[in-house]
């Protein structure tokens, strides 16, 4: 059976949100607990917590807003994933992640996140929705960090 | 790019003719996600979704347990290029693709290649692709990326 595919690019979106992120010392340092990395990468040109050096994808710790709970689905899922349909089972399916430059403890970042469009395939699973979220990440000056465009898998 | 007091251990990349050594097989890298560090994961994403750490919300949807994250996964990739790349350089892009789920308790195996280089006449740019696999060598992730060797000083 040929999977059929729909492109949404319309449906259900919301507009593109923005915040800022504070990185801390701290946030690096369980940022790399959590990836199973002993301790962070310290920059030569500073000292202390300045010189802490966020891993690779570290800007994922920014990556979803801090809605209260009950703003989210009932299975917690992200609220970017409110787009597409209800009552559907979300999983992670695929990134891309492009990096700029690493992030250091004390900058100021900016997010935007915003979904890019919904695609609709039926195969022989059934029929998946594949969300499509980008995520940019910005410093002080407006200069970009990184971009991650996240694909959401949607089973009814 | 900054210059690191503790630079990741690994070969030295640059020692390599990257003309006639094509492809390179990178060490493997071996991990075995916990359920805590699948609650460590979501707590610094601030990842509320139930099915990385509640194993009956994760039962419910069919699992045989709490699920890792797509977003782990790809620090997994990472750190396995970064292995490899040591000081010598960078990863500049990294694309993963979720196959199958993976649960805690189960050793996974990440394993890769330097594939090619790709043309830019300013910088060493390597195209990197790897897969993630799991009991049996069963497919969990797939992976490419594009890794940048920095130019001596």
């Amino acid at each position: 059976m040929q999977p059929s595919i729909t492109h949404h690019a319309s449906e259900g979106r919301a507009p593109a949100t923005r915040w800022q992120f504070e990185v801390t010392a701290r946030d690096i340092r369980r940022f790399c607990q959590a990836i199973g990395m002993p301790e962070p990468l310290r920059a030569a040109d500073d000292e202390g917590d300045a010189a802490l050096v966020a891993p690779l994808l570290f800007c994922q710790a920014m990556a979803y807003r801090d809605v209260p709970p009950w703003a989210l689905a009932t299975d917690g899922s992200p609220l970017e994933l409110r787009a597409g349909p209800p009552e559907a089972r979300v999983m992670g399916g695929a990134s891309d992640f492009t990096v700029h430059r690493p992030v250091r403890a004390g900058e100021t970042v900016g997010i935007c996140s915003e979904v890019l469009g919904i695609t609709r395939k039926s195969g022989r699973s059934g029929v998946l929705d594949l969300v499509e979220v980008r995520t940019q990440y910005t410093d002080a000056d407006g200069r970009p960090v990184a971009t991650e465009v996240a694909t959401y898998v949607k089973r009814s | 790019m900054h210059a690191l007091t503790n630079p990741p251990a690994g070969p030295v990349a640059p020692e390599v003719d990257f003309d006639v050594s094509l492809p390179i097989v990178l060490p493997e890298l071996r991990v075995m996600p916990t359920a805590m560090q699948l609650f460590m994961f979501s707590a610094i994403t601030w990842n509320r979704h139930q099915i990385h750490y509640s194993r009956d919300a994760a039962l419910r949807e069919g699992h045989p347990d709490v699920v890792v994250q797509r977003a782990l996964i790809g620090n997994f990739f990472a750190r396995h290029a970064q292995a490899w790349l040591g000081c010598s350089g960078a990863v500049r892009r990294l694309s993963w693709k979720v196959v199958a789920s993976a649960y805690p308790g189960q050793e996974l195996d990440c394993v890769g290649f330097v594939t090619g280089r790709l043309p830019d006449p300013s910088a060493v740019l390597l195209r990197y692709e790897a897969q993630l696999l799991g009991e049996g060598g069963r497919e969990v992730a797939t992976a490419e990326g594009v890794l940048c060797i920095h130019s001596p000083s």
